[in-house]
């Protein structure tokens, strides 16, 4: 049976990032011919791949600006400052300059919401940016500094921790060579049985138990296997793993080395989003480390060790997707079964994890399972790292054992206002006000499922503006394989923006309902199971908020009416009663 | 290859309360048409196999949601593939697609043999509910024998992978999201600077009207076409598919 | 004629308006071909507002069937009154449904289509105007489907909808009945 694209390109990704250095964007006719002839791949399968990722859209510019489209960046100004620097270069988000110096856009959550407002520029994180600071980059780009010259001060990316625990302690106190020097640390069934022994669940969100999945893995009859961890943390208001990139590679090295020598895979990839590529030279060295410390074992015992790098898709953090990226693919997750460990990279057995994931199994690993079940609830065993972001005095990281409710790590996080609504898990989480009853209930696979992200809104939010931002952000981001999500994101949105214009009607979310039903039960993988998500939350929670924007009318058109007169009125002159429509009629009786 | 009841079939699935058997590796939807029980699907072919983007064919097996064409039949899987939530499901993913393109159906050549359309039909939808799309893309008439609607393309895949399965490679998705559209696969992205000729299986394979012979629209009167009097759930799989 | 009629007559008659906003009157004509079954109807039905009796605004009626897309400024005004004055309103036809035909404009800019229409083409006199007479409505920047302008209630297919279709559709409404068509009766061409 033929699928639709059995061609694997492995490293085109990468291939592509060089075309864009060289030639500024991929797509260029000698970029295309040359990547072409490289893969032995027709230019359409290239262009199909170029065409998937957001950072391989970007006009070729000396600087390449892309401010955060996030809510929690929007709540600290984000549009004011992307207005700011347009204006200065008299241009639109989205434009380039007639120069084509400068390109300005807006790209998706990059995993700095504890430093909003950030953008990037040419790859590189601007987090923390304030009116100042855009000026001074206006004056950086008028005097024509390069990138590379600009103050190294404007790209420090704060890791702000409030809250250590065991994990991040062990992690601080313990060097990862100690542990991968175990002898434990050499026996495959070893390292299995102390992960399923710490009852270990997968940080990545779905809490599926590792030592499960990698069972199901090292069961396969095909001995050649690959571990990759996932590194794409591009669900909105994540950032818990950027910092274990940063601050503890070796450990999340030996991790992933400890989870391939368990399931009998021979190589290990590191799948890292784009936005965080300013790390890479840190992960390189800390990949060197690990490796080395592998030099003394027999060749057929070492696992090689790989990083690379995606280019800006959110849906590529879902593992087949991830998958099909690494093989240079679009980022569309795969149409299940097989599933990843039996099929995964390349056709073959697969284990996808969390980087969170595997730095704890090095800790397990390296401290023991008992350690780890000691902490959490029976069903969500061990510490976890979690982000908390929006109206907080101290956005940031914070290590609590699951469990902890989640009332208490607002606290912990010092509210600027009265919380009023909270998002746990991120967009495709659960939207939820922030009663005494869900304060009250802990955050744990068994009660109120979190990947590490909760948002906090306070009462000067509109939870109808934040399900907008989300509805663009899922717009944005559908790989459009399937129909319900490619077509159903699409008119959440719509029906957000006629809200937001005020035009929207009950009957605008009636409509809506069968989309929602059908996203919901037919979509092919996670996302558009879950893109749904806000606005059920939305009419479930924050009925009253939502229905203050719905106009009494029984139907509004969702576009101005009077305006679509306006070019011929323009070309006519007119201006009599006929030559306008009122939007606004007299409310109809109810039928 | 054709789902056909293998005769070593003996293990067995239920299916809308009967028992059905199928052979190993059957999916349900396969097993399912092999019995003579039609589910609805557009982007599995007999020829293509499953492609799983349509989501038409879903169904409920064990109380969850899957996609028929890509869920293997196990023994004992209790399988409903007729409900009000089905239907209505399904409805609305042909609502969709009928918003999200332009199909202006009294000006398409495929009128009458379309499968979506009769679908459709089938499925009782007098129209889109949704606010319509219109898109823009642009009309590929550079081949000189095929000429290709990319506004009328519902992304089944299936001349992708008939063009691969016949070493050609000419077309392609890409793009993202709703910005998701056919390729092809030429330097120029021309369908005439590829090497598609007219006799390949992937020129005739579009259930759709989004890849058509050039001269050969309205072929046969209303009341003469495919699905004019019976919908694809009561014809044989020679008169069902392209 | 597969529907039935009621085999009651109504304690009133069905008031019924029609209008053509951007269509061709096929749909009309269509109508019109439910002759000499016309007459059974008119037995249950009267007509207000309708090219069929020429009336120039619309009263309280029970059924509105709307022929054609949105394309200008009165388009929008008879289709509100209409929907203000009917308990049920019907689009009728591919245009009303989704613009149809008219709707291919909308892959162009009116404001460029007029110019070239009325001043830059080869063909027009030197000097020539875009019409600015007030009696003339304005056009709309696109076409549009009567849903995105007023609720709809029932959809008619087909290009035209048979006479078929729409008695079907009337005698189920007047039965009481929702509207069903059977599958060789659902056309959208
Ligand atoms: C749309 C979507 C996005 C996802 N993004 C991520 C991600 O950024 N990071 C991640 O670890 N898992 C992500 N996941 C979950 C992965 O599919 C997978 O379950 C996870 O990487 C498995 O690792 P774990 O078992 O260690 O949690 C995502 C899932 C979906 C459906
Ligand atoms: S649900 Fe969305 S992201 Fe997932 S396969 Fe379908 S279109 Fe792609
Ligand atoms: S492709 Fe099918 S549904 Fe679309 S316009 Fe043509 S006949 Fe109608
Ligand atoms: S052109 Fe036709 S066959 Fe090819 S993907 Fe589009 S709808 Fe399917
Ligand atoms: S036939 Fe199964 S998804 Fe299309």
């Amino acid at each position: 049976m033929a699928t639709e694209r059995q061609r694997t390109a492995p490293g085109l990704l990468a291939a592509l990032h060089q075309a864009r250095l060289r030639w500024g964007n991929p797509l260029e006719e000698p970029a295309l011919a040359e990547l072409s002839a490289a893969f032995a791949l027709p230019p359409g399968e290239i262009a199909a791949t170029a065409s998937f990722y957001h950072f391989f859209q970007t006009p070729p510019a000396r600087y390449q600006i892309h401010f955060i489209d996030h809510v929690v960046d929007h709540h600290a100004g984000i549009e004011a400052l992307c207005n700011r620097l347009c204006a200065a270069f008299a241009i639109q988000p989205g434009e380039r300059t007639a120069d084509a110096h400068l390109f300005v856009g807006w790209t998706a959550c990059a995993g700095l919401s504890d430093q909003a407002p950030a953008a990037i520029v040419n790859g590189r994180p601007l987090p923390a940016l304030t009116p100042e600071r855009i000026d001074a980059i206006i004056d950086a780009i008028r005097a024509q500094i390069p990138v590379a010259e600009w103050p190294a001060e404007w790209f420090a990316v704060a890791n702000p921790v409030y809250r250590r625990g065991p994990l991040l302690t062990w992690l601080h106190a313990t060097p990862a060579a100690a542990v991968l020097e175990q002898l434990s640390a050499r026996e495959p069934e070893a390292i299995l049985q102390a992960v399923a022994d710490a009852g270990l669940r997968g940080r990545g969100g779905a809490g599926f138990p590792t030592a499960t999945k990698w069972r199901f893995c090292r069961e396969t009859a095909d001995p050649t296997r690959y571990l990759i961890c996932n590194a794409d943390e591009g669900e909105p208001g994540t950032f818990k793993d950027r910092l274990l990139l940063t601050h503890y590679p070796d450990h999340l090295f030996a991790g992933m080395t400890l989870a391939a020598r368990a399931i009998g895979a021979q190589t290990a990839m590191l799948y890292l989003r784009y936005e965080y590529q300013y790390l890479l030279p840190k992960l390189e060295a800390a990949r060197e480390r690990i490796l080395a410390a592998q030099s003394q074992l027999p060749p057929s015992e070492r696992i090689t060790l790989e990083i690379a790098l995606g280019a800006g898709a959110y849906v590529c953090g879902e593992e087949s997707a991830l998958i099909e990226s690494l093989e240079g693919k679009p980022g569309r997750p795969r149409v299940r079964p097989p599933f990843p460990v039996t099929s995964g990279y390349l056709g073959q057995p697969t284990v996808v994890n969390n980087v969170e994931t595997l730095v704890a199994v090095a800790a397990i690993v390296g401290n023991g399972p008992q350690w780890w079940r000691s902490m959490g609830t029976p069903d969500s065993s061990g510490p976890k790292l979690f982000c908390v972001s929006g109206d907080v005095a101290r956005p940031g990281l914070y290590e609590f054992p699951y469990g902890v409710a989640l009332g208490d790590l607002i606290t912990a996080a010092r509210p600027l206002g009265t919380p009023y609504a909270i998002q746990v898990s991120g967009p495709s989480g659960t939207l939820l006000p922030a009663t005494p009853e869900q304060l009250a209930r802990p955050l744990a696979f068994e009660a109120l499922p979190c990947n590490g992200t909760v948002m906090v809104f306070d009462e000067r939010r509109d939870p109808v503006a934040i399900v907008r931002h989300f509805a663009r952000f899922f717009a944005h981001e559908s790989c459009g394989f399937c129909t319900p999500c490619r077509v159903g994101t699409q008119l959440i949105a719509k029906t957000f923006a006629k809200i937001a214009a005020g035009y929207a009607t009950r009957f605008d979310l009636e409509r809506l309902a069968p989309a929602l039903e059908a996203m919901r039960l037919a979509s092919n993988c996670g996302f558009g199971l879950s893109a749904g998500n806000p606005v059920r939350d939305l009419i479930a929670y924050f009925r009253p908020r939502l229905d203050a924007h719905l106009q009494p009318h029984d139907f509004l058109p969702a576009f101005s009416l009077d305006a679509e007169l306006a070019a011929t009125r323009r070309l006519t002159g007119r201006d009599d009663t006929h030559a306008h429509l009122a939007q606004f009629e007299q409310p109809e009786a109810a039928r | 290859m054709a789902p056909m009841t293998s005769p070593f079939a003996s293990e067995t699935f239920t299916l809308d309360g009967k028992p059905t058997p199928f052979a190993p590796g059957q999916t349900v939807l396969e097993a399912a048409l092999a019995a003579g029980h039609y589910i609805p699907h557009l982007c599995w072919h007999p020829e293509m196999g499953n492609h799983g983007s349509c989501r038409l064919c879903v169904v409920e097996a064990n109380g969850r949601i899957h996609a028929s064409c890509a869920l293997p039949a196990q023994p004992g899987l209790q399988v409903v593939s007729k409900s009000e939530t089905l239907t209505r499901v399904r409805r609305t993913l042909l609502e969709m697609l009928f918003a999200e393109g332009n199909h202006f159906c009294p000006g398409c050549e495929k009128s009458g043999d379309c499968l979506l359309q009769a679908l459709a039909y089938a499925h009782g939808m007098t129209a889109s509910h949704f606010d319509p799309f219109y898109p823009q893309r642009r009309i590929d008439a550079s081949h000189p024998d095929l000429w290709l609607d990319p506004n009328r393309c519902i992304l089944c895949g299936l001349c992708v992978r008939a063009s691969l399965a016949e070493g050609k490679e000419a077309l392609v998705i890409g793009g993202r999201g709703i910005a998701s559209r056919l390729l092809a696969t030429s330097p120029s992205g021309l369908l005439g600077d590829t090497a598609l000729a007219a006799t390949d299986r992937a020129a005739r394979i579009c259930p759709v009207g989004a890849l058509n012979f050039k001269e050969v629209g309205f072929a046969s009167p209303i009341g003469k076409r495919r699905f004019d009097h019976r919908p694809p759930e009561a014809m044989s799989d020679k008169e069902r598919y392209t | 004629m597969t529907a039935t009629a009621p085999t009651t007559t109504p304690p009133r008659k069905i008031r019924i308006a029609t209008a053509s906003l951007a269509g061709c009157f096929g749909c009309h004509m269509s109508f019109a071909d439910i002759d000499t079954r016309l007459l059974a109807l008119s037995e249950w039905v009267t007509f207000d507002r309708s090219p069929l009796t020429d009336w120039k605004t619309v009263g309280e009626c029970d059924i509105a069937l709307i022929e054609g897309g949105v394309c200008n400024a009165e388009n929008v005004e008879v289709l509100r009154a209409f929907r203000r004055a009917a308990r049920i309103l019907v689009a009728v036809g591919a245009c009303a449904i989704n613009g149809g035909l008219p709707a291919q404009r909308n892959h162009h800019r009116v404001e460029a289509l007029l110019t070239h229409v009325f001043e830059t083409d080869r063909h027009l006199a030197p000097g020539s105007r875009v019409p600015n007479d007030p009696e003339l409505p304005l056009l709309l920047e696109h076409v549009h489907p009567i849903h995105e302008i007023v609720r709809v209630d029932y959809y008619l297919p087909g290009c035209p909808p048979t006479a078929e279709v729409i008695w079907t559709f009337l005698m189920d409404l007047l039965a009481g009945r929702e509207p069903h068509f059977p599958y060789p009766m659902l056309r959208y061409d």
